[in-house]
């Protein structure tokens, strides 16, 4: 069963549901070649695996395509729109555009698949003036759970494939801040930080690090993220803040808290202009950590930040995907 | 590379390394200036003490170097008293003093010595509040200037008589400080040829940076900038220093080098060149 395209003119947003690899290819592939067909720009970011089939399937056609593994592009969903932003300054827009996004795959725990949740939602709200932009994102049908699948229904314009779709309805925007985030992890760092705290955050950052075995690298990413969170609270949330620090489930996993209050879901997720004052710490902090979960609401403002703790089976794609095949 | 950083005595400072000294009582400032100097009289620098006290009670405070008075008859040792080197309460005449330290130090290697160490309690300079701007700049000018010499200095800076702020900049326009790495986070000072940035910088220093580029990056011959030691800075830390950068790239020509990871993966992020 293949999938409908998108129709006419105008931003076009589509979940589109597989239940083995036939069917990845049968709508992924007629979608890339009806955009190369058109003279679009065609992008792909899809976990390896569906990455190479596809590559395959398209035969020489594949070299006119920009394949990007969303193992990377995705790794955060918090930087996806970002990613596709830049993507979309860098391209002829006259031609159209058209994209594959696959950000959810069996494997993805559940704090990523709900952070994908939002940025699907989002995805809407961002490029919706796009008037030449396509964009399909496939889903596992068989291997993800009914929720998530609920879910890409819910925050897509349209749905295809063998699932059978409820009918679409309005998107709703509000709620992207909020939440609950899961209980913290025991805390092997707990303390207020104040204006002049940030060089002792730092440090403490940077030994918990090293104590989980991050390299040199990631050890001052994370320092980074973590030190732009808190100076995010001093500067916006009355001066001060919390910090906590665990580990949990093979990564590190750093949280700063404050009683301030974000109102705009798109905060660090699109890039700076040059003339914005504001969200850059937060920027910043998606585009170098695993995972950033932002929650803001009536009783402040939490930022978690995670980074997989080397050693560890990588967290992308960690089942082998039997149905789809070699 | 020169000392730089914190440190808690007067003691291990080189032929040419130059550190601001905050105290609350005289003695503590003598005490730190024994340590100097000793090491001064072992590697043959010519000795200068300066002192707002009377050169018979600096001969006191000093007397446990030796013979204080062998040593200034024998011209390895000089004190001063402040009025008679400087003006105090009026503007540092930048050319003047750098011409006297030059010429001293010249005197110096012509009497057989290695160089020239000077510890000076300089508090009655910045007493007025309008003399603190072109003082933080003589500073950084004279470190500049003792960074192609073997002229050493220690700043003494009675820390009751002049506000944090004040002793923070002076901090940060000497390589060497006792001033705790909380107050005064980053140091911009001449070595090679250079002007090195070391430290940390974030939201706290951000504003200090700003003022202190502004007073450092004056003047149109091309400047070298070394980030190697910098081990912190945040976006708003990088932005300024982009800033600063540029108008002097503009101004006479601003290269900078040995970017250390952070300012690479920043600039990488934001798409900004220094």
């Amino acid at each position: 069963m293949t999938g409908r395209q998108g129709q006419g003119d105008g931003f076009c947003h589509e979940a589109y549901f597989y239940v083995d690899g036939d069917e990845f290819l049968g709508g992924t592939v007629p979608f890339v070649e009806a955009g190369l067909a058109a003279g679009e720009t065609v992008l792909v970011a899809l976990p390896q695996p569906r990455l190479e089939s596809l590559q395959g399937a398209l035969g020489p056609a594949a070299d006119e395509v920009a394949f990007h593994p969303m193992e990377e592009i995705g790794r955060n969903p918090g930087r996806l729109i970002s990613a596709w932003q830049c993507i979309l300054q860098a391209v002829d827009s006259s031609r159209g555009v058209r994209g594959i996004g696959e950000p959810i795959w069996p494997g993805r725990n559940a704090d990523e698949v709900d952070e994908c949740e939002r940025h699907e939602r989002l995805v809407n709200f961002v490029f919706g003036e796009e008037p030449a932009l396509k964009v399909m994102c496939p889903y596992n049908a068989a291997a993800l759970d009914d929720e998530v699948l609920a879910a890409a229904e819910r925050s897509h314009l349209y749905s295809s494939g063998s699932r059978d779709a409820a009918p679409p309805e309005p998107i709703a925007l509000d709620g992207l801040l909020e939440g609950p985030l899961t209980p913290p992890g025991r805390p092997g760092v707990s303390l207020f930080f104040g204006r002049k705290d940030l060089r002792m955050v730092r440090h403490v950052v940077s030994q918990c690090a090293r104590s989980a075995g991050l390299d040199t690298r990631r050890n001052e990413d994370l320092v980074l993220a973590v030190c732009e969170a808190a100076t995010n609270s001093i500067q916006h949330a009355g001066g001060n803040g919390r910090l906590r620090i665990w580990e949990e489930n093979d990564n590190l996993v750093c949280q700063v808290s404050d009683a301030g209050r974000i109102e705009d879901p798109l905060v660090g997720r699109q890039r700076p202009r040059p003339e914005q004052i504001t969200g850059r710490g937060l920027w910043i902090a998606n585009q170098i950590c695993d995972l950033v979960q932002i929650r803001s609401g009536d009783e402040g403002t939490h930022v978690r930040m995670r980074m997989a703790i080397p050693g560890v089976a990588a967290p992308a794609v960690s089942l082998p995907d039997k149905r789809l095949g070699a | 590379m020169r000392a730089h950083g914190c440190i808690d005595s007067g003691s291990g400072l080189g032929v040419n390394d130059h550190a601001c000294w905050s105290f609350d009582e005289p003695q503590e400032f003598a005490d730190a200036s024994l340590e100097f100097f000793a090491d001064g009289l072992r590697t043959g620098q010519r000795l200068v003490f300066v002192g707002s006290e009377p050169v018979a009670e600096q001969r006191g405070r000093l007397q446990e170097l030796g013979d204080v008075g062998q040593l200034i008859d024998g011209g390895a040792l000089q004190l001063f008293e402040l009025r008679d080197l400087y003006r105090p309460g009026e503007p540092i005449d930048v050319d003047l003093q750098v011409k006297t330290y030059t010429a001293a130090t010249d005197a110096a290697l012509a009497d057989g010595f290695t160089g020239l160490r000077v510890a000076a309690e300089v508090t009655e300079l910045v007493l007025d509040p309008d003399t603190w701007e072109a003082h933080v700049r003589w500073e950084s000018i004279a470190d500049r200037v003792m960074s192609t010499m073997p002229l050493a200095a220690l700043c003494g800076y009675r820390g009751d008589a002049v506000p944090d702020s004040l002793l923070n900049d002076l901090a940060t326009v000497h390589p060497a400080t006792n001033i705790a790495a909380d107050e005064a986070p980053f140091r911009l000072f001449g070595d090679s040829g250079r002007l090195v940035l070391s430290g940390e910088i974030d939201l706290f220093s951000n504003e200090t940076l700003d003022r202190i580029l502004d007073l450092a990056l004056e003047g149109e011959e091309p400047l070298t900038l070394d980030l190697g030691e910098l081990g912190f800075i945040d976006h708003h830390g990088l932005e300024t220093l982009a800033t600063h950068t540029r108008r002097r790239a503009a101004e006479g020509g601003c290269r900078v080098c040995n970017e250390p990871p952070i300012i690479q993966r920043l600039c990488e992020l934001l798409d900004l060149k220094l």
